[in-house]
């Protein structure tokens, strides 16, 4: 009798570490079937090729556009692929624009050029032009965008702005005269509005780029002398690629697979020495995680994670 | 992994709570994401942020309290009531039957929202202390602060409460962004989750329809929201009713203790007004009730004062368990127990009588609608509470969707609902659990449910931290 009652324990836990699995990763499912269904999607070919035409990119560049076109269908799905993606506005939408009332507090004069009525409402940006590089279907355009800001999307694929553009019209055309979105690489696009924006934001895209310098380069001749440019990012830690990118993509599905790649994480040392170089001094720097329980983004001690910071380009 | 499955305790059951929540984001996901067939609303609907259908005092303070909001108050709000306009409160006129007792969380909302000086300054009765006893034994518990310096609870009449709301939706000065719409009866409503579309249509009767980013269903038991949420419901008829009235005590005195008594039939209450009348609120079996409302005035003072003093006869059993128990922990019933005023009149024609129930929405959200107040949850009166989990979901509520607003999110976004979801669902769950089990543990007078219930109450009252964990759950 006893032996029997052994015996089963094993295989009941078998049983019920499945049941847990299922049950609390519901994720997990989600990351294989965007691995089925998103991935076989083939991207718009034809505006792939117009895209092609117009613009040759390296194939590592490529890679990352492709990938994310094939991303498009599901990008504005909140419970899909990119769910984490979307829960990240809590902190980081938070984070732009406090950054940017923090940094207009006083200018160069002494002034106090904040307009105090603005504090804690939801206009908290009236009257900011923001550019978001790499914004890809516009989740973080249209939150700050609701925020009263006028904000520039920028992006290589073809296939996520028009994603973007698509869902802003139908969605939430109340936006439509504060957000333009363009198709256009960042250095084409600072040519035309160099010393333009009161703040450059890029988020989760500098692990997309491969020449991070150039690129960086690019973003600061767009921002007008004091203002800001913030980033978030995922540090290059073994901790980091252990839970961020093994556990995080094929485990728990908070990013879909082969989203993120070591050899292109940058730590915020790096990022720091490149933008001081680029006379632009770091602000604040804060690390950040996501707990796959409870489904949301939280502030944490270290930066070995996730990390966002914001730098102000000298006056 | 053992270990990952049997957490500890609570940790346990909120695990549990996330799980069915990750599980249930993901049924919805399909539901969520758009179709491309989708019609455009006509034009001609009037378009507001959020609207409420309902304006009782839950929905009406969620009014007041979503315009005061400073984060939101670019948004458009509307609060729509089917019944005409209210005709106000007026100070010099008797005592209205439906009164509230609400705990400290609730007035917090009310001095939040600036409605309670308006009630101060008018009538407001402080409740320093509650006796609670059981009919079919001598256990008895009271409920106080020490050297009774904060308030156990406030009673309020129902009609001071919707005429302070309204008052604060008519000062000019705050609140512009709400808009009341009376005689405004809901026929339809078509949810956004469900046509696709980026808002969501509410019909009203009189053939307009309005369009919203968030519907909030605050229209009672009934839900006509909750319906087309299509969210399933766990309820469930007492069989009683409960009778209000409001009568003359015999001696004008201090009157600042509420009194409730389990008879077999139903708790029986008075909970003071004035110094020299008091409010009853008395479930009963619905035959009793029906012959409760039938009496004469002075056959229903005869009856109330009854119910009150009346000795019911006791078990041998549990009467010498209670005297053990009383010596063990070393105190005398008798030097406790305190007698409520004796009643000489009942005010005329302030007898009601109204259904008991117990509701339970298995959801409160789905993207672009959310329910409060007694549309998700409905309780037994016998601890006053029904009401003051309405204002705890407003407070909750108004907190996430201004978190939702200052990150640029829509208001009917579901991450953001969820979260007031999970946080009103802990507060509830517990103390609608508690009021329903009290019900059941004091409808009987099956000895050994007696005995167990008795002990444990004189327990509970000589115990003080368990005492002060019920206190503060009530409380607030």
């Amino acid at each position: 009798m006893s032996l029997r009652t052994v015996k089963a324990v094993p295989f009941l836990l078998q049983q019920q570490s499945r049941y847990f699995l299922q049950n609390t990763f519901g994720n997990f499912q989600h990351a294989q079937m965007s691995s089925n269904t998103t991935y076989t999607s083939t991207p718009n070919t034809s505006t792939a090729k117009k895209n092609k035409e117009l613009q040759q990119f390296n194939d590592s560049t490529q890679k990352e556009i492709d990938h994310h076109a094939r991303l498009s269908a599901t990008w504005w799905d909140l419970n899909g692929p990119l769910h984490g993606l979307h829960k990240l506005n809590d902190l980081r939408v938070p984070f732009v624009s406090h950054g940017l009332r923090a940094q207009s507090t006083v200018d160069k004069n002494f002034r106090n050029t904040i307009d105090m009525n603005l504090i804690s409402t939801a206009p908290l940006l009236k009257g900011k032009n923001i550019l978001e590089v790499g914004c890809g279907g516009g989740i973080l355009t249209e939150a700050l965008a609701r925020l009263n800001a006028n904000v520039t999307g920028v992006d290589l694929g073809a296939d996520v702005i028009m994603t973007a553009e698509k869902h802003l019209k139908k969605y939430s055309p109340e936006l439509v005269e504060r957000i333009t979105y363009k198709t256009e690489s960042i250095a084409q696009h600072a040519d035309e509005y160099a010393n333009h924006y009161d703040a450059v934001v890029c988020s989760e895209v500098l692990e997309h780029i491969d020449e991070k310098e150039a690129f960086l380069k690019d973003c600061v001749r767009a921002i007008k002398p004091g203002g800001s440019i913030f980033i978030t990012t995922l540090n290059k830690t073994v901790l980091q690629w252990f839970i961020g990118i093994i556990l995080g993509e094929y485990v728990f599905g908070v990013a879909p697979k082969n989203t993120h790649h070591w050899s292109k994480l940058i730590a915020p040392q790096d990022v720091q020495r490149i933008l001081a170089a680029l006379n632009c001094e770091t602000v604040s720097l804060n690390g950040l995680t996501y707990n796959v329980f409870y489904r949301r983004w939280r502030w944490i001690n270290t930066t070995k994670l996730c990390y966002a910071l914001h730098a102000v380009k000298a006056a | 992994m053992s270990a990952l499955i049997k957490p500890p305790g609570t940790r346990n059951l909120r695990l549990l709570f996330k799980q069915l929540h990750a599980v249930r984001a993901i049924c919805v996901s399909s539901k969520c994401y758009a179709d491309d067939h989708a019609q455009k609303p006509k034009s001609t609907a009037e378009h507001y942020d959020i609207i409420i259908g309902g304006g009782g005092l839950v929905g009406t303070a969620l009014a007041v309290a979503l315009g005061k909001n400073k984060v939101l108050n670019d948004k458009r709000i509307l609060l729509l009531e089917g019944a005409p306009p209210f005709k106000g409160f007026n100070i010099e006129a008797q005592y209205g039957n439906r009164v509230s007792a609400i705990n400290n969380n609730s007035v917090e909302l009310f001095q939040s929202i600036g409605a309670w000086d308006y009630m101060e300054e008018r009538r407001v009765k402080h409740v320093k202390q509650m006796q609670v006893w059981d009919a079919c034994s001598d256990a008895l518990i009271k409920f106080q602060d020490e050297h009774f310096a904060a308030d156990v609870a406030c009673i309020i009449e129902n009609d001071l409460m919707l005429d302070a709301l309204y008052a604060q939706l008519a000062d000019n000065t705050n609140a512009q962004n709400v808009e009341v719409r009376n005689n405004a009866r809901i026929e339809g409503v078509q949810l956004s989750v469900d046509t696709g579309d980026k808002y969501s249509q509410v019909h009203l009767k009189d053939g307009k329809t309005l369009t919203c980013e968030l519907l909030i269903g605050a229209d009672g038991a009934n839900s006509l929201v909750r319906k087309q949420m299509n969210i399933d419901v766990f309820s469930l008829e007492y069989q009683r009713r409960g009778v209000v009235a409001t009568v003359q005590l015999e001696d004008a005195c201090d009157n600042t203790v509420a009194w409730q008594r389990f008879l077999p039939t139903g708790p029986v209450a008075l909970l003071p007004l004035s110094d020299t009348l008091s409010s009853v609120v008395w479930s009963t079996t619905i035959p009793h009730a029906k012959h409760l409302l039938e009496l004469s005035d002075a056959d229903f003072t005869k009856a109330l004062n009854e119910a009150f003093f009346k000795e019911y006869p006791k078990n041998g059993v549990v009467v010498n368990a209670m005297n053990t128990l009383n010596s063990i922990i070393g105190r005398n019933p008798d030097m406790l127990r305190q007698y409520p005023p004796a009643v000489n009149g009942v005010i005329e024609k302030s007898r009601a009588s109204f259904p008991l129930g117990f509701l339970h929405a298995s959801s409160y959200v789905c993207t672009g609608a959310a329910l409060i107040g007694d549309a998700a949850h409905r309780v037994h009166p016998l601890a006053g509470q029904g009401v003051n989990l309405g204002f705890s979901d407003v407070r909750e509520l108004v907190k996430v969707l201004s978190e939702a607003a200052y990150a640029g999110a829509k208001l009917g976004d579901n991450h953001y609902l969820i979260k007031y979801e999970q946080r009103s669902l802990s507060k509830n769950v517990p103390i609608m659990v508690g009021v329903h089990g009290l019900h059941t543990l004091y409808s009987t007078t099956f000895t050994p449910v007696v005995l167990l219930r008795s002990l444990g109450l004189q327990l509970t009252d000589t115990i003080s931290p368990i005492k002060n964990l019920f206190m503060k759950r009530a409380i607030g």
